[in-house]
């Protein structure tokens, strides 16, 4: 696809100096974009995320960073200190989407406010850049995707891209260089780690006081009103079926958006999906799960396996009694090598008639069974060439992009939602993906959309 | 003495009994936990909560009612607010109507009316409807939102006159909600309403009411009334409006097409608003018709270099043939990017007669790499026949070309003449053509893969002919066939072919192929042995291993015996082998080996072995330095497998784990392991 700008820059990275920064605004209608204008933003959601993506302005150039919104006083304190003069601090995302001098929204907010924030981003004429999980319910996901498409704005969410492994099983399922139907495994034994440990939801949570600096009940925002206890917010949120939902869904959407897209099921949905987790799930806390099964109507099969041998909970129930299943301190994922195997996971990652492909995480490529396929897969007619988010931004470009656009996202966080309902429910979900409704279940239906507190709504 | 069958009944009965007995106790469970329930606070235990949950989950339609009506009841009771919210969120996935009386006065409710309205949004029956529109007229302002939410949601026509209203009420949230509710309802009375608006909202209200008037011109459209549609998406699309605005105005008049359509877009297209012709070829892609094909060509040629390189790439994307002579014309362009722009979309709309433009712009040039993506993605039916000539004579710059386009392309047909094009006088020419044979050949060419292995055209092609003969044949089912063939020529063949067919015998994998190789194990010729012991490494199955073994005990020289003893680790993972014969294999391994790196790789596979024998062979590699990491690492793998076996086992070697291993995570492992084992 031809751009209309030959030149690219790295946005979220680039060091402002020496570029002229002008605010979108001004040049829109009539009239070309300079080469190097550099699109202005703001962050909503500073938290350890959020503060990697909030830019320090340098004192010679115009600000970058123009706005750093979060409903903790302390937070927000912290994020304008970071960007610096000419970065206000608000309180209020919506006040962020009246501003003109604002081009792009980055969304680090927790995910049951990713779809509001990113909608309201969207219906303002901005473009926005939102962390995974995209969505906390598929009807977000949809909304959002339907909003970008009518407004014809760029969103991308922020997972690890659609390049590297991701783009060599492209070229080898496209050229069917492994055979169809293809068996996926993701899981630590192929490589894919889940973080199931560290977003354990606690069970024993007495409200406490919430602290003076936090607007609790605007954090909340859609959300079932709960009393506060400081697990529930901020870093450990992810453990809480109201706002994510664990570690399936902040992993899992970094694999799945990068199977998706080398399938080429970016404009699909899975037919059935089944899990394994203890039962009864908890109503309020995620827990932990062993395997999850997604199913396609061109026979691809995905299994997600948590590594966890035993379901259980930390006291050593099982089931019904594991009701007590505590959050650990936070552990980085196991994504270890087997010692031995030095070039790739035991396990394969995909599985064709044909031949197998491996994952090395450490190296972050593929290797293929037999070898030489790699040399095969290598002289394979190459995908459409992606673009960074910045340069779509400021080139309106039509290529796609490295990150994931909404419907794409939308659509490889779907199974994940599934798997959670399977999870929750005890019971596997059957999936129309063309109306995107449940098939013969109305209470896994009715978690499809879930209510919000008011005022809030898509 | 009682009979058999007195004993059979008896038998019976007590199972009965006994059934009975632990279905009563279960319901003497869900009673307690319903006594309990109005109690609840948060923080307390869960449990009961759960099992009141599951009861739900697994009972049958009418004792779910029946219990969803205990539920509800206790809506109006003194139980507790934590009590009832949880009630709520149940009925908001069991809830029927029969409960529909017990949540609408909680509607206005000051703490619970959220919560009642997740139930009623849920509950798929008009009396829960009309419950939320109904409380309109009483709730407070937070709660009227909160229900305009719910009946926008549940597509609530009747609710439109009381929408209507709160749109033109002077509170802003509320009006907002409105118009968001009357953008999913739609209808004439929302849109008039909302049109309405436009005129006299201001600020963050106005900013939603277009949103929601455009939401409604969507709804229409979808209904197929898009004259009404391009009515509504012609009056947002006006210069004081904002331009996000304007270009989904733009959207919707695009899609729903009318007389005033290309007017609109020869004016966005022939401007210089770069952003508003990007979005406007974005959305013709959505539209088919070649009458938008027509006026797009027609307009090409009278834009600026930029636009035409955009909408070449959307001519292109179309993917309507009628694009074909302008696009070709285009090819012409002095315009680099033009003429980029057009080659790409040669590929997508091209057919045979666009093959001799295209194979010559790959064969050199600035556009050579958009001509060769061009060339695999051309869609004729024509053009694969038309390429299989090419590919016979053709110059050589082209031949290569056209080649290597039939192996991205995938044209099996062509393989007849790749394998003559394997002898072609041209290297490069039989360069790509192996790369394209190991694409696409199949059993059938397997003989003449073999003939090319053993007198090719040109020694140096050999290694890529040995490699396309190993690919075909590890991808054929006709495994014996395969290996026949391979095995026809082995014994005549010189040294240099010996080897080079040896090396693929392993993709046939049969134990004719097998036999080959160990006879050729004992070979005089250093070539011919290095590449039997090369290949015996690489077997696909267990079959292979004593030899392995045997070369790796006795071979003197050091390259072969890591060989054989790397090949036969690997096979001892094999899964079709039994936990105790992988051990004695790992066992075997490990006293062969010399060199830490293959102990190291019994270590890894050890890791794999759920046995506690496993485990007893790991712990003595603890004591050595060279092997401590992959032993700590195998000794945790293996004991998390153990299931609570080897006890003693697991204690002994997670001290010494922990003794030694510097990983924290790995520690961590080993102390609930630990712990687990009883140390």
């Amino acid at each position: 696809m031809v751009t209309l700008r030959l030149t690219r820059r790295r946005l979220l990275r680039a060091a402002p100096a020496a570029v002229i920064v002008v605010p979108r605004y001004v040049l829109g209608g009539p009239g070309h974009t300079p080469p190097s204008a550099v699109p202005t933003r703001a962050t909503v959601g500073t938290g350890a995320v959020g503060m990697i993506h909030v830019l320090a302005n340098t004192p010679d150039a115009p600000p970058v960073q123009v706005a750093v919104c979060d409903v903790d006083r302390r937070r927000l304190a912290a994020a304008a200190a970071k960007a610096g003069r000419g970065c206000r601090a608000i309180a209020d995302f919506r006040r962020i989407m009246d501003r003109t001098d604002v081009d792009v929204v980055v969304v680090a907010t927790p995910p049951h406010w990713h779809a509001l924030v990113t909608l309201a981003a969207v219906r303002a004429g901005k473009d926005v850049l939102c962390e995974k999980p995209f969505t906390r319910s598929i009807a977000e996901g949809r909304a959002v995707a339907d909003a970008a498409r009518r407004y014809g704005r760029v969103v991308c969410v922020h997972t690890m891209g659609r390049d590297g492994p991701w783009r060599t099983l492209r070229k080898a399922v496209t050229a069917g260089v492994l055979g169809r139907p293809l068996t996926v495994r993701l899981g630590p034994a192929s490589g894919f780690g889940f973080k199931v440990r560290t977003w354990l939801g606690r069970t024993d949570l007495a409200p406490q006081p919430v602290p003076a600096a936090l607007d609790y009940d605007f954090w909340l925002g859609p959300a079932p009103e709960q009393p506060y206890h400081p697990h529930r917010v901020h870093r450990t949120f992810r453990g809480y079926w109201d706002y994510d939902g664990g570690g399936l869904t902040d992993m899992g959407q970094h694999w799945l958006d990068g199977v998706h897209y080398a399938l080429g099921l970016d404009d699909a949905g899975p037919v059935h999906v089944s899990a394994d987790g203890p039962q009864p799930a908890h109503a309020d806390a995620v827990g932990p799960w062993r395997r999850a099964v997604i199913e396609y109507a061109d026979g691809t099969r995905i299994t997600l396996e948590s590594g966890e041998a035993e379901v259980v909970g930390r006291g050593g129930e099982r089931g019904a009694e594991a009701e007590r299943y505590q959050a650990p301190f936070p552990e980085k994922p196991d994504t270890r090598q087997t010692p031995g195997r030095p070039d790739a996971a035991p396990a394969p990652f995909v599985e064709g008639p044909a031949g197998r492909a491996f994952f090395d995480p450490r190296r972050h490529r593929l290797t293929f069974d037999p070898p030489h396929f790699g040399e095969v897969v290598d002289a394979c007619v190459e995908p459409p060439a992606t673009i960074e988010f910045p340069e779509a931004v400021t080139t309106r470009s039509s290529a796609p992009t490295r990150l994931p656009g909404a419907e794409a996202a939308h659509r490889s966080v779907t199974p994940l939602h599934l798997a959670n309902l399977a999870i929750r429910l005890g019971r596997a979900i059957r999936w129309d993906p063309s109306a995107e409704r449940v098939v013969g279940d109305d209470a896994a239906e009715c978690l499809v959309n879930p209510p919000m507190r008011p005022p809030w709504h898509l | 003495m009682p009979s058999t069958r007195t004993r059979i009944l008896a038998g019976l009965v007590v199972c009965v009994l006994a059934a009975a007995a632990v279905s009563w106790a279960a319901e003497a469970d869900v009673e307690q936990a319903m006594k309990d329930l109005p109690k609840y606070e948060f923080g307390q235990s869960r449990a009961q909560l759960t099992l009141i949950q599951e009861t739900l989950r697994a009972a049958e339609p009418a004792k779910r009612t029946d219990l969803c009506n205990r539920l509800a009841a206790l809506l109006s009771s003194g139980a507790t607010d934590a009590a009832k919210r949880w009630v709520c969120r149940q009925l908001s996935i069991f809830g029927t109507e029969a409960q529909v009386p017990q949540l609408a006065p909680l509607l206005v409710d000051e703490q619970l009316s959220d919560m009642a309205r997740y139930a009623l949004e849920r509950i798929e029956h008009p009396s829960a409807v009309e419950a939320m529109r109904k409380a309109l007229a009483s709730a407070k302002p937070g709660q009227k939102i909160g229900l305009i939410n719910s009946l926008g949601v549940r597509r609530d026509e009747k609710a439109v006159d009381d929408l209507v209203k709160a749109l033109q009420g002077g509170d802003q949230p509320t009006a907002t909600a409105a118009a968001r509710a009357l953008a999913k309802i739609g209808g004439p009375k929302a849109v008039e309403a909302l049109a309405d608006m436009r005129t006299k909202a201001e600020g963050d209200l106005l900013a939603v009411v277009r949103d929601a008037y455009l939401q409604c011109a969507d709804g229409l459209l979808a209904a197929g009334k898009a004259a009404q549609a391009a009515e509504m998406y012609q009056q947002m699309y006006k210069p004081d409006l904002p331009k996000h605005v304007r270009t989904a105005a733009l959207r919707g008049i695009v899609a729903a097409g009318g007389e005033k359509t290309m007017p609109l877009l020869t004016e966005i297209l022939t401007g210089n608003d770069t952003e508003m012709q990007a979005s406007a070829l974005r959305f013709l892609r959505e539209v088919a018709g070649p009458e938008i094909t027509k006026a797009l060509t027609d307009l090409l040629p009278k834009l600026p270099p930029e636009t035409q390189a955009m909408m070449l790439a959307d001519l292109g994307a179309r993917g309507d043939p009628a694009a074909l002579p302008a696009v070709a014309k285009a090819v012409a362009s002095d315009n680099e990017a033009v003429k980029k722009a057009a080659v790409l979309a040669l590929g997508q709309l091209g057919d045979a007669s666009t093959l001799p433009a295209l194979t010559a712009l790959a064969a050199g040039g600035p556009c050579a790499d958009e001509a060769r993506q061009a060339l695999d993605t051309l869609p004729a039916a024509n053009v694969n026949p038309a390429m299989i000539e090419q590919a016979k004579s053709a110059e050589p710059n082209v031949r290569k070309e056209v080649i290597r386009s039939l192996g991205a392309r995938g044209v099996t047909a062509a393989v007849p003449v790749l394998v003559q094009a394997a002898r072609a006088d041209d290297k490069a020419v039989r360069q790509e053509a192996f790369r394209s044979l190991e694409k696409l050949a199949g059993s059938q060419a397997v003989p003449e893969l073999v003939a090319l292995v053993v007198n090719p055209k040109d020694a140096e092609d050999r290694p890529a002919a040995q490699r396309a003969l190993a690919t075909v044949a590890g991808r054929c089912p006709e495994k014996e066939a395969c290996a026949s063939a391979m095995l026809a020529a082995l014994d005549a063949a010189p040294a240099d072919a010996k080897a080079a067919l040896l090396q693929t015998l392993p993709a046939a994998g049969t134990d004719k192929a097998l036999a080959a190789l160990k006879k050729c194990v004992g070979s005089d010729d250093e070539k011919v042995r290095d590449a039997a012991i090369r290949s015996l490494a690489d077997w696909p199955d267990p079959a292979a291993a004593p030899d392995l073994l045997a070369i790796a005990q006795t071979v003197e020289k050091t390259a072969h015996q890591v060989l054989a003893l790397r090949g036969y680790i690997r096979l001892a993972g094999s899964e079709s082998l039994k936990a105790d014969q992988r051990l004695q294999m790992y066992k075997d391994a490990m006293a062969a080996a010399k060199r830490p790196d293959e102990k190291k790789q019994v270590l890894g596979g050890l890791g794999g072995v759920k046995a506690v024998a496993a485990l007893e062979m790991v712990i003595p590699a603890l004591d050595d330095a060279a092997l401590q990491k992959e032993a700590c690492a195998a000794a945790v793998a293996i004991a998390k497998n153990l299931g609570g076996q080897g006890k003693p086992v697991i204690v002994e070697a997670m001290k010494k784990v922990l003794a030694i291993s510097k990983d924290k995570r790995l520690n961590g492992e080993a102390q609930t392991l630990l712990k687990k084992a009883g140390g």
